[in-house]
């Protein structure tokens, strides 16, 4: 990866970058054109059993009904990505909040359930600014346009030849997307998003300037 | 500037105030921004800018619509660079191509002497025998052939990447048709991306026609097309379309792939050459490329012009060199009659009717043309001139819709091809639908853009295609083609049908006398059309010799398959940005730190070994060494039916397998055949955790997918935790007391034996301790979630510091597992082997219910297989012997191979794994030879594992 | 490229699929005349055939797709479900 300034320690031993530039000058290249940023620390689950959805109902109050879409409750990210199997995503510090609702609610299910923390499996890139949505199309085959992948969305799919979930999470009315996929792969993805951003002026953005925009 | 540089046209798209300076072959140049290569050099009084393939003739710009292969030139380290199209940029380096030593006097045109004995399919005929001249004839053809030259130590032409588009309706050509079609999707609220290869939009109207209302009109279609929202993209050449309107594209140096729901072709027709004695002479220029000189460029292409045509497009060109300033010395048109346009003053012009073109003359330039009589019957007359304009010819930009599935028929009275048919979500509108005046093509644009765009939301089959033969051609303003295969020939120089390849209509002759009589046999034998312009120039020339020459008429001659890319694309623009992923570990950097040399291992890279892989066998044999086996493949299969899906799809029995215990697994196919092996472990009734080989990992889990999903799977998740765990092995007689430093977890035999799992907290990570030994020794395998894997192997490595741990690799975990003779599926099987056949009898349970291979299996266990495979030992070090080696008898025919192979430097002597003749294999000790290099070396048949045979370290 | 509708994402470029062969399903009981039909004979069909996909790079759903092999047009598409290529049920 990049190098960057310092090295910050975040909830569930995690450590990130704490910023490759300034949190201003990585804020400003944000809101210009876009920045690449390593959310790998927040926790990500699977709920996968055909009582996905109501399990994650009653453990949040709310849950995606259509595959392909995502909601917020409790400050869980909760996407359906089949009829059977939902992706929960956390932050770090919500992980045993999330995990043990789940599985309390669990219980009550009649069909067979299974609800695996996948945390150190998957790394979480982030990619927020105007341009962010060009950058994907010149790794990934999905049609970014706004009446085709908006808020709200998310797509399992191909990113650089690699299996990727992608998540349109909007942040402070910047269009922003959330990368996730298989950790052994994480340089590698990082690197070649680095290349294919080059004249569309991507940078990195640290833990602290996430942290401002969102 | 030089004199043929004339008044500032109205429509051009030069800067005069700009000049840029570039050099050409050495040349110190200058132009205007604005203008291509070709048109600075024309302007230059440049003439000659490469030499042809075969012949090395000199070539100047013909078609001047980056097409045909004439302007092919060297740019930097860019080899086959379109003059006609490429601007000129400040400090840029030009060079012709093909010739050596230079443009003017180039050694192999002395192949042109020599012509009449390389006759077509010369090298077929002639480089065959004797074969072992090959080399030597391949040395010299090698250095004769290709175009331009790659710098094969630098990235030609810098970065590459692709990028991918959508659109609701993709609009390819941005002429008047093109324009009025995109525009009237965007009315209809479609989504619309418009592809043009030209630098500006406009088609022809940019130099032809009236200029003023041209431009007039291009600046509104844009202006509306810029409100729409519609993305325009200019010198983007679509270079193919595939399934469901999948088009790519490339614009520099990136490569565009298009998704749309519907597409508009309105890619126009161009301008082909005429047949004629020396019609490859510089100088002789079709007439649209004198038009684009002109009005684009203001650049007069000559001083002293001929005009040679068959319609009234040629009086158009004539009348724009009449007003560049440009003598015209005569019109020779193809019509008999008066055609007399009164533009042209004939006292000035002289005007030949029922006339055409017999050749050029001339050698670096064209000095003169002669006209003659169509009919074969008159005078010739010979006209002294510097530029001879030909325009007698349009073929349709077909190419696109053909490669889409669109069927054509060469129609007799408009002397081109006409679209018969073409499939859904495919509209064609403007000329390359048939001649029309340009009224025409703008209603025919509106009308196929609206039917686009309902086709893209959705609409109806019936009004989603535009028939074919929808225009008529009634009054043809562009004109109908020459109805001349070619001009009456005057035996003065040779005749180019195919100017890429120099293929001459003696050669096509030729060809067909030799029986290459169908269009397709044709081209392949002549390589007709096989060049740059991909026949462009040369494919409808080609079809109206081969049916005259074979009685056939045009239309029955058929043409060639289409294929894409319809223009040449460079390498890299396919190749893009590099994207190659490769899985690391978390322990990676680590390895990398402490000078592993890496090695790939399927999808992963893995450490191969620290630097002595013979020494890290040492350690595990005598204390204690530690392996990343992350890369095994780690699968959470949890629910009731898990033991019921497992029974189903591994040969061996699950049911009877108790809480924390671990068996070893072998899953096959119906045929028997082994897939995969690994460990299956059972944390809980319901929750299991199983391994896959590292490299079958992702193979492995789509088989089980399968399976379950397709009616085995009643009551079973599959989750991936592949990458979710770092895996590593602590291996070796002190590898308990290692790993009891770091643990609560009661490790002794009695509380931790052989073939069990714990969950186990090691140096505060919650980890699953598998006790299984690939190695044969003592050994835990320890599974910890990733983030945490390089604390936890860089603490066990601390923690067995004092008992001389080492790291050890791939190469030395091989050496370590054959010395116990287990098998590696996939180095030691193939897709033959099953496992009664690899010694894997004692894990197939076919007492139990159906499984995937019980059949076969079945048989093989009743008739026994016919090939075993089987331990052998040497007693000696012989490092000749190698994996993939053939084992003979004593005929030395080939009766088994050596599969696994190493020198043990536990046991000091050469062992492996082979496939024999079952009874053989049976034959303790029996001995047997292997073919090396010509020499035999012997082998002994060994059964079991060679160290530990009892296994009693590893259960220690 | 072709386009695939993947039953559970929609469609998606024809790459992020695997192709897995026609529909063979694994006979319950059978002799061997049939077994070995299963095991080694393929229609090859010049037409209409049910075939195996799978949407590795995507969901993971194993599906059937309906194609004609001269022209590629997808007739159907159909999750897994007992006797579904034979009866020809749609689920979804």
């Amino acid at each position: 990866m990049d190098s960057c300034t310092q090295v910050i320690d975040v909830a569930g031993g995690w450590r990130l970058p704490e910023a490759f530039q300034s949190p201003d000058v990585e804020l400003q290249a944000a809101k210009k054109a876009v920045v690449l940023g390593d959310d790998t620390s927040r926790g990500k689950i699977l709920v996968q059993g055909e009582d996905c959805a109501r399990a994650a109902r009653q453990a949040f109050g709310a849950a995606p009904d259509a595959v392909g879409t995502w909601v917020e409750a409790e400050g869980v990210e909760l996407s359906r990505l089949r009829p059977d199997l939902l992706y929960c995503g956390t932050p770090p510090e919500r992980l045993s909040f999330a995990s043990e609702a789940l599985r309390s609610a669990a219980q009550g299910m009649t069909e067979p359930l299974t609800i695996t923390d996948v945390t150190h499996g998957r790394f979480e890139l982030r990619l927020l600014g105007p341009a962010a949505g060009n950058l994907l199309s010149r790794v990934c085959g999905l049609d970014f346009h706004e009446t085709r992948f908006a808020q709200g969305h998310v797509a399992q799919t191909s990113v650089a030849k690699t299996h990727q979930l992608i998540i349109r999470a909007d942040v402070a009315n910047l269009p922003a997307y959330r990368l996730i996929g298989g950790r052994a792969l994480g340089a590698y993805v990082w690197d070649t998003l680095m290349e294919a951003g080059r004249d569309l002026q991507l940078s990195p953005i640290g833990w602290l300037g996430l942290q401002r925009l969102t | 500037m030089s004199g043929r540089r004339i008044e500032p046209q109205p429509g051009e798209t030069i800067d005069r105030g700009c000049t840029v300076r570039f050099r050409f072959d050495g040349r110190q140049l200058e132009g205007y921004a604005g203008d291509t290569i070709a048109s600075a050099l024309t302007a230059a009084g440049v003439q000659v800018l490469s030499r042809s393939f075969k012949y090395h003739r000199p070539r100047g710009l013909l078609c001047g619509a980056g097409h045909c292969p004439n302007c092919l030139v060297q740019v930097g380290d860019e080899p086959n660079v379109r003059a006609c199209r490429r601007p000129i940029e400040e400090g840029m380096e030009v060079a012709p191509q093909n010739v050596w030593p230079s443009l003017q006097y180039d050694a192999m045109a002395l192949t042109e002497l020599v012509s009449r004995f390389l006759p077509v399919g010369f090298y077929y005929k002639t480089f065959i025998r004797p074969a072992a001249m090959w080399p030597l004839y391949e040395h010299v053809l090698r250095n004769a052939a290709g175009l331009g030259a790659i710098d094969e130590t630098t990235t030609v032409g810098g970065d590459f990447d692709k990028e991918y588009l959508h659109a609701d309706v993709a609009v390819i050509g941005g002429g008047p048709a093109g324009l009025s079609a995109a525009v009237a999707a965007v009315e209809q609220g479609a989504r619309v991306l418009l592809l043009d290869e030209n630098k500006t939009l406009g088609g022809h109207l940019r130099f032809s026609g009236d200029g003023d209302d041209g431009r007039t009109r291009v600046g509104a279609w844009r202006e509306s097309l810029g409100k729409g929202g519609a993305t325009v993209l200019t010198q983007t050449a679509v270079i193919g379309h595939y399934q469901n309107h999948w088009l790519s594209a490339v614009r520099g140096n990136r490569l565009y792939k298009i998704r749309a729901a519907g597409v508009v072709v309105a890619t126009g027709a161009f301008e082909i050459p005429m047949v004629f004695d020396g019609n490859d002479r510089p100088g002789v220029l079709l007439g649209t490329a004198v038009q684009r000189l002109i009005r684009l460029h203001g650049v007069a292409p000559g001083r002293r012009a001929v005009v040679v045509t068959a319609s009234d497009a040629g009086w158009d060109v004539a009348t724009d060199l009449v007003q560049a300033g440009v003598e015209v010395a005569a019109i020779a048109d193809e019509r008999p009659g008066q055609h007399a346009d009164q533009r042209i003053d004939t006292t000035e012009t002289q005007v030949l009717h029922g006339h055409t073109i017999g050749a050029a003359h001339g050698r670096s330039a064209v000095r003169a043309a002669v006209l003659v009589p169509v009919d074969g019957d008159g005078p010739w007359h010979t006209v002294d001139c510097d530029l001879i304009a030909v325009s007698t010819g349009w073929n349709p930009s077909l190419e696109l819709a053909y490669l889409a599935g669109a069927r054509s028929r060469y129609d007799e009275d408009l002397g081109e091809m006409r679209l018969q048919a073409v499939p859904d979500g495919l509209f064609l509108a403007g000329r390359v639908a048939g001649p029309g005046g340009l009224e025409d093509d703008v209603r025919q644009g509106d009308d196929a853009g609206h039917a686009a765009a309902e086709w893209a939301r959705g609409g109806s089959k019936e009004t989603g295609t535009t028939a074919a033969g929808q225009r008529t051609p009634a009054a043809p303003t562009g004109g109908r083609s020459s109805a001349l295969v070619a001009a009456p020939p005057t035996g003065h120089d040779k005749r180019f049908v195919c100017y890429c390849e120099d293929v001459t209509d003696v050669d096509i002759n030729t060809a067909l006398l030799e029986g290459y009589d169908r269009i397709e046999l044709l081209k392949r034998y002549s390589t007709l059309g096989m060049g740059p312009c991909q026949g462009r120039m040369c494919g409808l020339q080609g079809i109206r010799h081969c049916a005259r020459d074979t009685d056939t008429s045009v239309a029955d001659t058929g043409r060639t398959t289409a294929r894409p890319p319809v223009t040449p694309v460079s390498l890299g623009a396919l190749a893009g940005q590099r994207m190659e992923p490769v899985y690391l570990s978390a322990l990676h950097d680590w390895h990398v730190q402490q000078g592993a040399s890496m090695m790939i291992a399927g999808p992963w890279l893995r450490p191969e070994h620290y630097g002595d892989p013979v020494a890290e066998v040492g350690a595990v044999r005598q204390t204690v060494g530690l392996i990343d086996v992350s890369p095994l493949g780690k699968l959470q299969l949890t629910g009731p039916g898990v033991a019921t899906m497992l029974e189903r799809l591994y040969v061996n029995q699950w049911q009877d397998l108790r809480r924390g215990r671990v068996r070893y697994g072998m899953m096959c196919n119906d045929e028997g055949i082994v897939l995969d092996d690994g460990v299956c472990a059972r944390l809980s009734e319901e929750e299991w955790y199983v391994s896959t080989t590292s490299t079958g990992a992702a193979g492995a889990l789509e088989w089980m997918e399968w399976w379950r999903q397709s009616g085995w799977g009643e009551g079973v998740h599959i989750t991936d935790m592949t990458e979710t765990f770092a895996a590593f092995n602590l291996a070796g007689p002190r590898s308990r007391e290692v790993l009891q430093q770091l643990t609560e977890r009661d490790l002794s035999k009695a509380k931790f034996p052989y073939m069990r799992a714990r969950r186990a907290e090691v140096a505060g990570v919650p980890c699953l301790l598998l006790r299984i030994g690939f190695t044969g020794e003592l050994s835990y395998e320890i599974h910890c979630p990733a983030g945490f894997g390089r604390y936890l192997w860089e603490t066990l490595v601390e923690a067995g510091g004092s008992f001389g741990l080492r790291p050890f690799g791939v190469e030395a975990q091989r050496v370590l597992r054959l010395e116990k003779a287990h098998l590696i599926v996939g180095q030691d099987t193939d897709a033959l082997s099953d496992p009664i056949a690899a010694d894997a009898a004692w894990a197939v349970r076919l007492d139990k219910g159906d499984f995937l291979g019980k059949r076969a299996l079945t048989r093989v266990s009743s008739e026994g297989p016919r090939q075993r495979l089987v331990g052998f030992r040497t007693g000696r070090r012989v490092d000749a012997l190698r994996e993939g080696l053939q084992i003979v008898d004593a005929e030395r025919r080939i009766i088994g191979w050596i599969s696994s192979c190493r020198h043990s430097p536990t046991l000091d002597e050469t062992l492996g794994l082979c496939w024999l003749p079952a009874d053989m294999a049976a034959r303790e000790q029996s001995t047997f030879t292997v073919f090396v290099a010509g020499r035999l070396e012997a082998a002994q048949v060994h059964h079991g594992p060679f160290y530990d045979p009892e296994g009693a370290r590893l259960r220690s | 490229m072709l386009r695939i509708d993947c039953p559970n994402c929609g469609a998606r470029n024809a790459a992020e699929f695997r192709y897995a062969g026609e529909y063979n399903p694994r006979p319950t009981q059978a002799d061997d005349d049939e077994w070995i039909r299963y095991l080694y004979l393929r229609r090859n069909r010049m037409g209409v055939q049910v075939e195996w996909w799978y949407h590795r790079s995507g969901c993971g759903t194993w599906f059937l797709v309906e194609r004609d092999r001269r022209s590629n047009e997808i007739s159907r598409i159909m999750r897994w479900q007992p006797g579904v290529a034979e009866t020809g049920s749609l689920s979804a």
